[in-house]
């Protein structure tokens, strides 16, 4: 039988686990608390080497900042054979290793596995995906990206079925990327649509951050054209539709007025792209990407600028790359 | 001049380099006595840095000094008829490579014929930036094409294989100032072989190793950490250790449903991030001699003066700039500390030239060694301060320190 470790008790984590469950897959589940939603067949454990021994796939749903601990935990009972697949749509902040620059880099998910793990086999999980339609088993398109093609068809096997239809590329870096730059402009569509901004404007923006974003993400090593497919825009997409995505929500709270600290109480959740958006704004203007867009959400949006003062300032933006 | 082969059949090259006592200027460290004992266990794989055509030479002669084994490589069919180094090609176990011919038959031949040298156990050599640098920049790209038929020998045939980085470094550089003006001319675009340079020469040949000779550790070869082919560091038994020092066992990387198998896909992607690691070590293990760190000064010196000017603006001044004597002798200390800073934190390593040195010798040193090898004056010393007379073969010297951040990064070397 095909065999499943996944890690992370959350609503992402448990949705895959149901999902390969769905596929045929025996899935071993690592969280701390007991979960009614989980089909019987699921088993949990809060043993790490139990898990490793389970299956040579283990995929990862955690959040971003516990990463580095876990893998470094995981990587105890882990060898070569190994496959390593994350759904973490976020970067990590780590100090530079470029003797030339001092500050913090950007690191990837699959740069901390590298550094934490012996696993060599990485990939990411992104995409469209809605973690409530996963999760219920209504029609769902991943994508999952790996430089390792066995990685792909593992994917494949283990949580590909008629409801689960996956998108391979073999651009890593440019899905671990997408998936991080969407939750930022995520916030930009939900402020857009609380500031009660038309729809023209709203598709101007996610058209011009989606490209703005490509540039970024192209000098940390991506392919522009991730952004362009589902990873990307096709992500974006999903995310402006769907009210429950909490950065849409933040994003609308603000231009109503609310504090960050105040919508992030009620979400009772930490949104990674609220410390992010800076983050990258920094790394834009190191590579000397233009990046109004990100800009104007890092300092503009969550610094709580007025929106006529937002708009003006998008609007007079220098016009850089293709329309 | 170039030569005639009658000539060379009078002066054997062997003595120019080897009579001019070169050979024995040659300084070797690092991990010489760990790489001893895993040329026992298995095959070593040297993959270098590449500044010069004598690379192979001085490798080779490095290797000796040593006390370790000797290696076949393959060497670009040029050097078969450069009229100086053939008979280093012909006598220290290269092979011919022909990298003009395309197809892939031809590829899989030398493949095979690799392969199955490190499969019997042959260390070899090779050096991954395919070409000599131009730039004279540390290389950031990679192609292990030929280099990765360790990991198809790993998995043919269960026989260890290290790799080895390692830097080749020098005073000065034989072919700098064709090697600086191809880069760029042809900036960033595809190479094209050079036929004929001061390799070729005789003449520049004596020249160099005289100058050579002359100066403490102006030739430096650095073995580095010995690698597995997945780029995990190996200690003297020829046991992995992944980045938490864990131990690993190099087979569980290319097993799949319990057996070992080939996988052409799975394999370049090993081997391309081997190649990663072997860069990161190349940082490492590079010698900063005092030739880099006055250029370095010098060309820092020279943006301070142009500071809108690019690359080419730069190089292509005619006028000479003379820099105040104060300036440079700060501009060098700076340099020295920025660097004595990095190798503190093991991202360098300073040659005892260096290090020894207040900035006053380093200027009189890189211009001594400069000024008599070149063929015209690089740098030089006068009443009202220091003049700086060809950029480009400072840009070239400077280089060698882009990537670490010392010097300026102007062309991406």
């Amino acid at each position: 039988m095909k065999r499943l470790s996944v890690v992370g008790g959350g609503a992402w984590g448990v949705a895959l686990a149901t999902a390969a469950h769905s596929a045929g897959s025996d899935v071993l589940l690592y969280s701390r608390r007991p979960h009614g939603d989980l089909p019987d067949a699921v088993k949990t454990t809060h043993d790490l080497g139990a898990l490793a021994a389970h299956a040579w796939t283990i995929l990862l749903a955690v959040p971003s900042k516990n990463v580095r601990d876990l893998a470094r935990e995981l990587g105890d009972h882990l060898d070569g054979r190994h496959i390593l697949v994350h759904g973490i749509r976020g970067l990590v902040p780590r100090p530079s290793t470029d003797p030339s620059w001092e500050g913090e880099e950007l690191a990837t998910i699959a740069h901390v596995l590298r550094e934490e793990t012996p696993a060599r086999k990485f990939g990411a999980l992104g995409g469209p995906v809605l973690t409530d339609e996963l999760a219920k088993g209504q029609p769902s398109v991943l994508v999952a990206a790996s430089h390792y093609p066995e990685v792909l068809e593992s994917v494949k096997s283990l949580l590909g079925g008629t409801n689960v239809r996956i998108y391979t590329t073999d651009d890593l870096t440019g899905l671990e990327w997408a998936s991080a730059l969407v939750s930022i402009l995520a916030i930009a569509m939900g402020f857009a649509r609380g500031a009660g901004v038309g729809a023209g404007l709203v598709s101007a923006f996610a058209i011009r951050g989606v490209h703005e974003s490509a540039r970024i993400a192209h000098a940390a090593g991506a392919q522009e054209r991730t952004f362009l497919g589902l990873g990307g825009f096709g992500d974006l997409l999903a995310a402006m539709s769907q009210d429950a995505r909490p950065e849409v929500r933040l994003g609308e709270a603000l231009a109503k007025g609310a504090s960050i600290e105040s919508v992030l109480a009620e979400l009772g959740q930490r949104i990674e792209a609220v410390e992010l958006a800076p983050r990258v704004k920094e790394f834009a203007e190191r590579h000397k990407v233009a990046a109004p867009i990100v800009s104007t959400i890092a300092d503009g949006i969550l610094g709580r600028k007025s929106v006529p003062e937002l708009l003006q300032r998008l609007m007079t933006a220098p016009i850089s790359g293709y329309a | 001049v170039f030569l005639r082969p009658g000539v060379v059949a009078e002066r054997n090259p062997v003595e120019i380099l080897k009579g001019e006592a070169l050979a024995e200027r040659i300084v070797t460290s690092g991990r010489i006595a760990q790489i001893r004992k895993l040329a026992e266990i298995g095959t070593v794989v040297y993959v270098p840095t590449h500044l010069s055509n004598l690379d192979s030479p001085v490798f080779a002669y490095a290797l000796q000094a040593s006390g370790l084994p000797p290696v076949t490589y393959g060497a670009g069919k040029n050097l078969f008829t450069n009229p100086v180094l053939s008979f280093f090609m012909r006598n220290l176990g290269a092979y011919r490579v022909d990298r003009r011919l395309k197809f892939e038959l031809y590829k899989l031949v030398l493949k095979t014929y690799s392969s199955i040298l490190i499969e019997r156990g042959f260390h070899s050599l090779f050096f991954p930036g395919g070409t000599r640098s131009r730039s004279g920049g540390v290389e950031r790209k990679l192609k292990l094409g030929l280099a990765g038929t360790g990991l198809e020998a790993f998995i043919r045939t269960g026989r260890k294989v290290f790799f080895v980085p390692a830097t080749i470094n020098y005073m000065l550089t034989l072919e700098a100032e064709t090697l600086i003006d191809d880069w760029l001319q042809e900036q960033g675009k595809a190479r094209y072989i050079i036929e004929d340079d001061e390799s070729t020469r005789l003449d520049r040949m004596t020249t160099l190793a005289r100058k050579l000779v002359q100066m403490e550790e102006s030739c430096a070869v650095r073995f580095g950490q010995p690698l597995d082919p997945f780029g995990n560091e190996v200690d003297e038994e020829g046991q992995s250790y992944d980045r938490r020092g864990r131990e690993v066992d190099p087979r569980t990387y290319i097993e799949r449903d319990g057996k070992v198998v080939l996988d052409h896909a799975r394999d370049a992607q090993f081997t391309r991030e081997l190649g990663e690691v072997v860069m990161e070590h190349y940082l490492k293990d590079t010698i900063a001699m005092p030739t880099h760190v006055v250029a370095t000064a010098a060309f820092a010196l020279l943006r301070k003066r142009m500071p809108n000017a690019d690359l080419f603006a730069l190089v292509r001044r005619r006028d000479e700039s003379v820099v105040a004597w104060r300036d440079m002798i700060e501009e060098i200390e700076r340099t020295q500390r920025k660097l004595l800073d990095l190798e503190g934190r093991d991202q360098i390593v300073v040659s005892s030239a260096v290090r020894g040195a207040n900035a006053t010798e380093l200027l009189g040193d890189a211009e001594r060694a400069m000024n008599g090898y070149h063929s015209h004056a690089i740098i030089r010393s006068r009443e009202q301060g220091v003049a700086l007379l060809d950029p480009k073969v400072l840009l070239y010297y400077q280089n060698r320190l882009a990537a670490h951040g010392v010097a300026w990064q102007g062309g991406r070397p």
